[in-house]
């Protein structure tokens, strides 16, 4: 009888198989040759497999597609353009390059002495330390007005450059037709005016 | 990189296309709403989680690499999405006798042509019953024969070993057929009071 469950625990693998005649089954096909029990239990599962196989998927209502696309479009306008813009991570090299920018316009502007630490004289107050600093920085200001005047027009024009080509890159990069952008930009902001309208009616 | 069927149209959903996405959304909403219906057993919580799934795709798409296919990625969250929703009905839905589906089962094999509608009444049947089996059998059954799914597939999929997804399927398979066997032996025993 024992022997009877084992065989019936591999029937349903034998039968989902299609009944192969390969020596695994040998014993099985041996024993079911003279099992009468066994052989029942091989027609009902010859059976739920029939069955099963011919087991229709339920079709996904109509208006489902509509529900789903409505859901999507409604999507609030900033979650929209965060995934858009994501490759892209503008939030982080935007920033990035204004301070990495104002650094450099700081550095560059510096009067040569204030990058050395100042010295002070004996019996100063700090006050009158920083006020004596300010002066001479503002007075060397005076005195180089035009090189400070190209540096920070230099840092503003290579900047520029280096964003605009940056960004062109990246887009081109992942395939990104802008004026595409620029009309998905405006759908959207078309969108979020129409519900607007529709919350507050 | 695996070739994809849908890899073109999935491009185009990454770049915002509304269009495509509603494209994508129409070729494969009907095994994301198959699978939920088959878990979920409720055609209004289908529903449902099938518009979650479609936002969450449209949400992550931007960051979908095409490691996998897009439909195993789109299957996965679907999965997901099903299971977790599962866990939060466990403890409304009422728990249905699995043999209550299957009074027809036990009908005479049948033996001409007027029967054959009989037999699809049969197999409706079995199909209810399968409605009704534990979730953990209802979910390999699905997959196997509806999203037809490889045993290595369904494995991935649910993070099982291999062997217990084809024991989960033979052991739902046995107990279809002894739902079957019990109904045709307490038949007979009704006949056999009868005469
Ligand atoms: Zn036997």
């Amino acid at each position: 009888m024992w022997r009877c469950e084992q065989f019936k625990e591999e029937l349903p693998q034998y039968v989902a198989d299609g009944e192969p005649a390969s020596p695994y089954y040998r014993a099985l096909r041996a024993h079911l040759a003279s099992c009468p029990s066994c052989q029942e239990e091989l027609q009902r599962l010859r059976w739920v497999e029939e069955a099963l196989r011919c087991w229709p998927k339920v079709p996904a209502p109509s208006a489902l597609l509509e529900r789903v696309m409505q859901a999507i479009v409604e999507q609030p306008h900033s979650v929209r353009m965060q995934e858009r813009w994501q490759p892209l991570t503008w939030e982080v090299w935007v920033p990035a390059l204004a301070v990495l920018a104002g650094l450099m316009i700081a550095v560059f502007s510096l009067p040569p002495h204030l990058l050395n630490a100042p010295v002070a004289v004996p019996g100063e107050e700090a006050s009158q330390l920083w006020a004596r600093d300010l002066a001479s920085w503002e007075s060397w200001l005076e005195g180089h007005r035009e090189i400070v005047g190209t540096v920070w027009n230099g840092v503003f024009a290579a900047l520029a450059v280096f964003g605009i080509g940056f960004a062109l890159a990246s887009w081109d990069a992942l395939g990104r037709e802008w004026w595409k952008e620029v009309e998905r930009y405006f759908a959207d902001l078309g969108n979020q005016v129409r519900l607007f309208f529709r919350r507050i009616h | 990189m695996v070739s994809d069927p849908l890899a073109e149209l999935v491009a185009r959903c990454q770049e915002g296309d509304v269009a495509a996405f509603r494209e994508l959304v129409q070729k494969t909403q009907d095994e994301v709403y198959n699978l939920a219906y088959r878990v979920l057993g409720n055609s209004q919580e289908a529903e449902d989680i099938v518009q979650e799934v479609y936002l969450r795709v449209w949400r992550a798409l931007p960051g979908f690499r095409g490691e996998a296919r897009f439909s195993s990625w789109l299957y996965r969250i679907t999965l997901n999405a099903c299971l977790n929703r599962r866990r939060e009905l466990r403890t409304q839905l009422h728990v249905l006798d699995a043999e209550e589906a299957l009074e027809q089962l036990a009908a005479p094999a049948h033996e001409n042509p007027v029967e054959l509608a009989i037999e699809h009444e049969r197999k409706a049947s079995l199909w209810r019953a399968v409605s009704r089996l534990p979730r953990k059998y209802r979910l390999v059954l699905t997959m196997f024969y509806q999203q037809q799914l490889s045993y290595k597939e369904i494995a991935e999929h649910l993070a099982l070993p291999l062997g217990t997804v084809k024991a989960h399927l033979n052991r739902a398979r046995r107990a279809l057929a002894g739902l079957l066997r019990r109904k045709r032996e307490k038949k007979s025993e009704d006949k056999d009071v009868a005469v």
